[in-house]
């Protein structure tokens, strides 16, 4: 019972997943997701009283998955360089496919008052939590100057935000394109920011 | 911007919003919004959302322009000619499926009447073009029948029922690209199948 519950849990967050990215937080209506998944709309109301719960779940499946990645990415990087451009790519990639989730989530969180506490902060955490490692790691093999790992580390994710900021000045609907020009933006900054911590 | 400027504006925002989000979510705030314009100018334009969408699939269906696609009246081969015709046909659903899908909201006798005369019109360009690409295989001998007409709407009424039952069958959730790429594969070893069969005398 108990397995089948979490499966059923899982279902539900993978329909609002697909939702939610396509057609945003705000034009999906719990009704449909219940459709989507051929169940009543009182038994997914056992499982996610309200969308509220049900966006919040959603943001740690995301979540999770995003840090999931980069953690690979990073383990399997030669280098600090390498491990910083994939983590980029990785970002952008996240970026692009949960656009519409991630501008409507920042909306809400803004609109219901809650600050940006929940989901960006919890996932920049993370992401340092990565990162500092990594660069730790570069500077006892030599490869990286000695430097405040926490510090540079933060600094470098201000960096690419930043630039995935200009997204904003497109639109509402980004066109592929622009999502390749910011990675490509951000890897000739991560390239210039690399040569200013190697050794 | 002038007039007629303007309106092309607004149909290409209707365009973009329709085709991600569908006709019933998309709001004529937000189009209005997507252009900086307020609704009163908006509505000047487009009465309602019905009269845009009527706008909208003149626009991405060509209505009115030329009747004949030269890449299909190039090819002789009736049986390259219908995989064209599929292939370009499921681009299109691909592309626009949110857009159609607004369709579905009106059972078929009461379509309004700010849609109907273009569907009408929609269906018989769709009828002609079969109806063209099995003339040629009659005209070349390969098919032995008598009225390409009539066997082009057989065709046709195969193509509109198969993909309503394809995706009520196939799961609940919103269609999605490789859904339509398989319903394509299934048409067209339809369409290789009956075919063939015009290749034999045949009552029709």
């Amino acid at each position: 019972m108990k397995i089948e519950s979490t499966v059923k849990q899982e279902q539900i967050v993978e329909a609002a997943i697909r939702r939610f990215s396509h057609f945003g937080i705000t034009k999906t209506t719990l009704t449909e997701i219940a459709e989507d998944l051929a169940v009543s709309k009182q038994s997914l109301a056992y499982y996610f009283p309200d969308k509220q719960s049900l966006v919040m779940a959603v943001e740690d499946k995301i979540s999770s998955d995003y840090i999931d990645n980069l953690r690979s990415g990073i383990i399997l990087a030669a280098s600090v360089e390498q491990a910083l451009m994939k983590l980029s790519e990785i970002k952008i990639a996240f970026f692009e496919k949960y656009f519409m989730l991630a501008m409507q989530a920042e909306h809400i969180e803004h609109a219901s008052g809650r600050s940006l506490t929940s989901w960006k902060q919890k996932l920049s955490k993370q992401e340092i939590e990565l990162l500092v490692p990594l660069f730790e790691r570069g500077v006892q093999q030599g490869e990286i100057k000695p430097l405040d790992a926490a510090k540079t580390a933060e600094l470098f994710l201000d960096t690419l935000h930043a630039f995935s900021r200009c997204i904003k000045d497109k639109g509402a609907f980004p066109q592929p394109d622009a999502f390749k020009e910011i990675l490509t933006k951000q890897q000739e900054v991560i390239a210039l920011f690399y040569k200013g911590l190697k050794k | 911007m002038a007039q007629d400027q303007k309106q092309e504006a607004i149909i290409e925002a209707a365009i973009r919003r329709f085709a991600h989000f569908g006709v019933a979510k998309t709001t004529m705030s937000e189009i209005a919004a997507d252009l900086n314009l307020s609704k009163a100018s908006l509505y000047y334009y487009f009465p309602d959302k019905l009269n845009l969408y009527a706008a909208v699939i003149k626009t991405i269906t060509h209505l009115g322009e030329h009747a004949g696609d030269p890449e299909l009246d190039k090819e002789k081969d009736p049986f390259k000619a219908i995989q064209y015709f599929l292939e370009k046909r499921t681009d299109f659903i691909i592309k626009y499926h949110n857009i159609l899908e607004f369709l579905k909201t009106f059972h078929p006798s009461k379509v309004p009447p700010e849609l109907q005369p273009i569907f009408t019109q929609l269906k018989k360009r769709e009828q002609q073009r079969l109806t063209r690409i099995i003339e040629k295989g009659v005209e070349s001998g390969i098919f032995k029948i008598r009225d390409a007409k009539k066997t082009a709407e057989l065709f046709f009424d195969f193509l509109d029922g198969f993909r309503i039952a394809c995706l009520l069958n196939n799961n609940n959730f919103f269609p999605d690209k490789k859904q339509f790429l398989s319903i394509l594969k299934k048409e067209t070893e339809f369409a290789a199948v009956f075919f063939n069969g015009l290749t034999v005398k045949s009552p029709l």
